[in-house]
């Protein structure tokens, strides 16, 4: 498989990297790692727009959480080309990627793999044979329609990166991207996914219908005689070690503390005060109504390393190496809106968490002006 | 590759020199930052400070003294406020280096970098990007430095200082008081030619001048006076009439002049009384018009209807019976406008107004019976030689107000400070007990309010000249009724002459006659001070002596 068109500029980008010596790292060194990455992202972001059309931002979110190091749950009528957006991204990162199809009699064996008699030369054992989920990149596609116990089975392999088989700890070889799609529609016989397993997606993005000038160029370039192909941006021997390296570099993206005090009362604030789960003490942001009538959980902690992990990414590729209010805003809504459990009276009115976070990135706003 | 990120020695040595610099930087703009802010709360505070002190000081020279309490208070609270809602304002613009360096960044569109740089060492301390950013904000120092973002060292709100000191002298150099005359001479002689002598240190013209002042005002008053001189049998001379807001002219003409001060000691009321007065005075059937009328309180004393006297004797040259004597320890407090006033409180800012018309070398003005102010008994005092009939002068040809008498204790009446409004103390229509009361037309000092009667005090020889024009009720003796001698009142409190054995009498005989030190008069006493000055004459004591002996 050749390199894209971004290949030479990557490339040049990649011999900078690795001249930097490894007893440490000058400023000349750090400006090539930011340039690098921010090519390597505008050239998957190209490759991925070759084949998707529209999107921009939803494939902003997914990239961002990819280099976050984090899932994405994308949620989406069917038809929308969410399973091509994870096939491509997984070509255009020229990594191993693995599709499952969530059913209802899905095994948990059917995802994690299992021991399977193996004979070899009239020598009978038993072999584990790896499921899907050894992969680069796994699409989980439909995952509300397994059971929970099958959902469950992703749990360790998305948080821990391992996956535990008939007493053994297998590890899941980085980078470990899970791209997992709902389904809104149909919802008879399916499983919504528990808040645990929610959690662990770092982002949460909605795939709607495409506009009318994006549903042209779709059928358009989906029915003609030649299809897009996508090339890939990195090599295959190098692309997961050129990804963690860039996964490095985005935790090396500083924050100011009030940055992360600002995060911590944006999360503080998803919880109502009402709640008895509520911390004690006080609050930076003033306790919002809405939030306390519809919000019946806030966010976990790991809402707010979402909040930083994705506005480390946009720090980067805003070409800055610290984090600023907007990149914690930009990645507010599917960093938190998966987070916030909602109530029935939420149900009832038709509030949407994206409504309510909104509200509270507005008070934040204010607060920090 | 992680491993190429991480730091090494020389290098975080080297990032560590500069993150030194970058945090000089943002020190070095903290201080002028805090400097500044320092600078502006004393600048708001100094020029509250001065435009208050501005105010008093306007107030002190040309507002009455009721409404200078007030306003004292009022500025004291007003800087207080000003200057706790400056220092509040600077703690909270107060900088820390954080928060400096939050501005800095904000101010200098440096997207946090400066805030990231310096919270570097407790969060990001390891980052391999930390030179990088480092090396970023000291590039952009340019945008952030002293230089760009605090250049003045002085904050713009100093200016209001010397604005508002500017306004403290314009104020002082607009209000100060004119040139104070000189001490006038003792003059012998009738009050005619009296006021034909212009007092000591004072030019003929400039007692013309005064003369002329006085004569306008005069004329002023009489257009004002509903009742005129002699008329109806009225006691009041011309332009005794009121002159308040409130006063309304005595319908039966019978001349409520002689009516009491409300607590019968003859203390004129001050500003702020007379709005009470005002409605007070309209009930006749008050406790001071029952003074007035006569109704002897319970053991009181006898009516004396008809008989013209302001007040009885006792009352005010022997400090009056015990109920008069309550009902003056209860009504003082009112007449000096601080019914409700302590001490405390009004002592500062009269001290203050003092200081601050010593300090322009204005002339002292009276306090109403505060010790700390004693008029020299006899120095000034002055008792309007006159028949039984009830006169009452003119007000104060510049509306401040009438000179009032009261007794002191050696018997003398005392000029007492001028009203400041010119109303006079007597409002309404007088009932025809207050016509008819123990008091009226007695000529006691202090049954009189200060202002009407024989115990009344003429301030202005013209008003004497007047009262002689005008004539009296019955018009007898025009003209030779009333002159103007410093004496006691003791003796026509008392309806008797003025006797050298009495003690009262010689003491105050003695004041007059040694020329004492008279204390430093208004403006508009100036006039009078050759009045005062005069120096009787055997021949108008005698004259003195046949009325007060006439029966």
């Amino acid at each position: 498989m050749s390199t894209t068109a971004c290949s030479p500029t990557h490339a040049a980008g990649r011999e900078r990297a690795s001249a930097v010596p490894t007893r440490g790292l000058d400023t000349g060194a750090a400006r090539a790692l930011l340039e690098d990455f921010q090519t390597v992202y505008t050239c998957i972001r190209a490759q991925l727009a070759t084949v998707i059309v529209g999107y921009d931002d939803v494939i902003d979110e997914i990239l961002t959480a990819l280099f976050a190091g984090g899932h994405v749950l994308i949620e989406g009528v069917p038809g929308t080309g969410k399973t091509l957006l994870v096939r491509s991204l997984a070509q255009a990162l020229n990594l191993s990627f693995n599709r499952i199809q969530f059913t209802v009699d899905l095994m948990p064996a059917d995802i994690t793999g299992t021991r399977v008699l193996y004979e070899q030369d009239g020598q009978r054992e038993l072999v584990f044979a790896r499921g899907p989920v050894f992969a680069h990149v796994l699409l989980a596609d439909e995952i509300n329609r397994a059971t929970p116990k099958t959902q469950a089975a992703l749990l360790e392999a998305m948080a821990e990166r391992q996956v535990t088989a008939a007493g053994a700890t297998y590890e899941l070889p980085p980078p470990f991207f899970v791209l997992a799609t709902l389904n809104p529609i149909e919802m008879e016989g399916t499983y919504p996914l528990p808040e645990a397993q929610l959690d662990r997606f770092l982002f949460k993005v909605f795939l709607p219908y495409p506009g009318s000038a994006e549903l042209q160029r779709i059928i358009g370039t989906t029915t003609g005689g030649t299809l897009a192909q996508i090339e890939p941006v990195f090599p295959a021997e190098s692309a997961a070690a050129r990804l963690e390296e860039l996964k490095a570099l985005v935790r090396e993206v500083m924050v100011a503390p009030h940055l992360e005090e600002y995060a911590a009362a944006l999360i503080r604030a998803t919880i109502p005060h009402s709640s008895k789960f509520a911390p004690a003490g006080p609050a930076l942001l003033p306790p919002d109504e809405e939030i306390s009538r519809y919000v019946a959980f806030g966010s976990s902690p790991r809402g707010g390393q979402a909040l930083l992990l994705g506005a480390k990414v946009r720090a980067l590729l805003a070409g800055r190496v610290n984090v600023t209010y907007d990149d914690i805003h930009r990645v507010a809504v599917p960093a938190l809106n998966h987070r916030l459990v909602l109530n029935f009276a939420a149900r009832a009115d038709d509030v949407d968490a994206r409504r309510l976070i909104d509200r509270l990135l507005d008070a934040g706003k204010r607060l920090h002006r | 590759m992680v491993a190429t990120l991480r730091w090494t020695t020389g290098q975080r040595m080297t990032s560590i020199s500069r993150l030194a610099e970058v945090s000089a930087g943002i020190k070095a703009l903290r201080r002028r930052l805090n400097s500044l802010t320092a600078q502006r709360a004393f600048a708001v505070a100094a020029a509250m400070v001065l435009l208050a002190g501005a105010a008093l000081v306007g107030l002190a020279l040309r507002a009455p003294k009721n409404l200078f309490e007030p306003c004292a208070w009022a500025a004291l609270v007003a800087v207080c406020a000003v200057s706790v809602y400056a220092v509040w304002r600077a703690r909270r613009a107060w900088l820390s280096i954080l928060a400096t360096a939050h501005l800095a960044d904000r101010r200098a569109a440096l997207d946090d970098r400066l805030a990231t740089v310096l919270g570097a060492p407790r969060s990001n301390a390891d980052s391999a990007l930390l030179p990088l950013l480092i090396e970023q904000t000291l590039a952009q120092q340019h945008e952030w430095g002293v230089k760009t973002l605090a250049p003045h060292r002085l904050a713009h709100r100093l200016l209001s200082v010397p604005a508002a000191l500017a306004v403290l002298i314009a104020v002082a150099f607009y209000t100060r008081p004119a040139a104070q005359p000189g001490t006038l001479p003792v003059l012998a002689g009738r009050p005619e030619q009296m006021a034909a002598q212009p007092p000591r240190g004072q030019s003929a013209g400039q007692a013309q001048s005064a003369l002329q002042q006085s004569q306008v005002a005069d004329a002023n008053r009489g257009a004002v006076n509903p009742n005129p001189p002699g008329a109806s049998g009225s006691n009041q001379p011309q332009g005794a009439s009121p002159t308040g807001p409130g006063d309304a002219p005595d319908p039966a003409g019978s001349g409520h002049t002689d009516q009491p001060s409300p607590d019968g000691t003859g203390a004129p009321r001050t500003g702020d009384d007379q709005a009470a007065a005002a409605g007070a005075d309209q009930q006749p059937a008050d406790s001071r018009t029952e003074q007035a009328a006569g109704e002897p309180p319970e053991g009181g004393l006898p009516s004396m209807q008809g008989t013209g006297a302001a007040k009885p004797a006792d009352t005010g040259l022997e400090g009056g019976t015990k109920m008069e004597r309550r009902r003056t320890r209860e009504t003082v407090p009112r007449e000096r406008g601080d019914d409700s006033t302590p001490g405390w409180k009004t002592a500062p800012a009269m001290a203050l107004r003092g200081a601050i018309r010593e300090a322009f070398g204005a002339q002292p003005e009276p306090q109403d019976g505060t010790p700390s102010e004693p008029e020299p008994p006899g120095a000034v005092a002055m008792a309007r030689i006159g028949t039984s009939e009830a006169e009452e002068p003119a007000p104060e040809p510049d509306g401040s107000g009438e000179a009032g008498v009261e007794p002191d204790d050696s018997g003398l009446q005392a000029e007492l400070p001028a009203r400041p409004d010119g109303n006079r103390v007597d409002k309404g229509p007088a009932s025809p007990a207050q016509v008819k009361g123990r008091d009226a037309g007695r000529g006691v000092p202090g049954a009189s309010s200060g202002t009407t009667g024989p115990g009344g005090l003429y301030k202005d020889r013209r008003q004497a000249g007047a009262e002689k024009r005008g004539g009296s009720k019955d018009g007898e003796k025009p003209g030779g009724k009333a002159i103007a001698i410093r004496l006691g009142a003791t003796s026509a409190s008392s309806g008797d002459a003025p006797r050298p054995d009495n003690p009262a009498d010689a003491a105050a005989l003695a004041a007059v006659t040694s020329g004492r030190a008279l204390p430093e008069l208004s403006p508009e006493q100036s006039a009078d001070a050759a009045l005062q000055k005069v120096e009787v004459s055997q021949e108008y004591e005698a004259i003195v002596r046949r009325i007060f002996t006439r029966d």
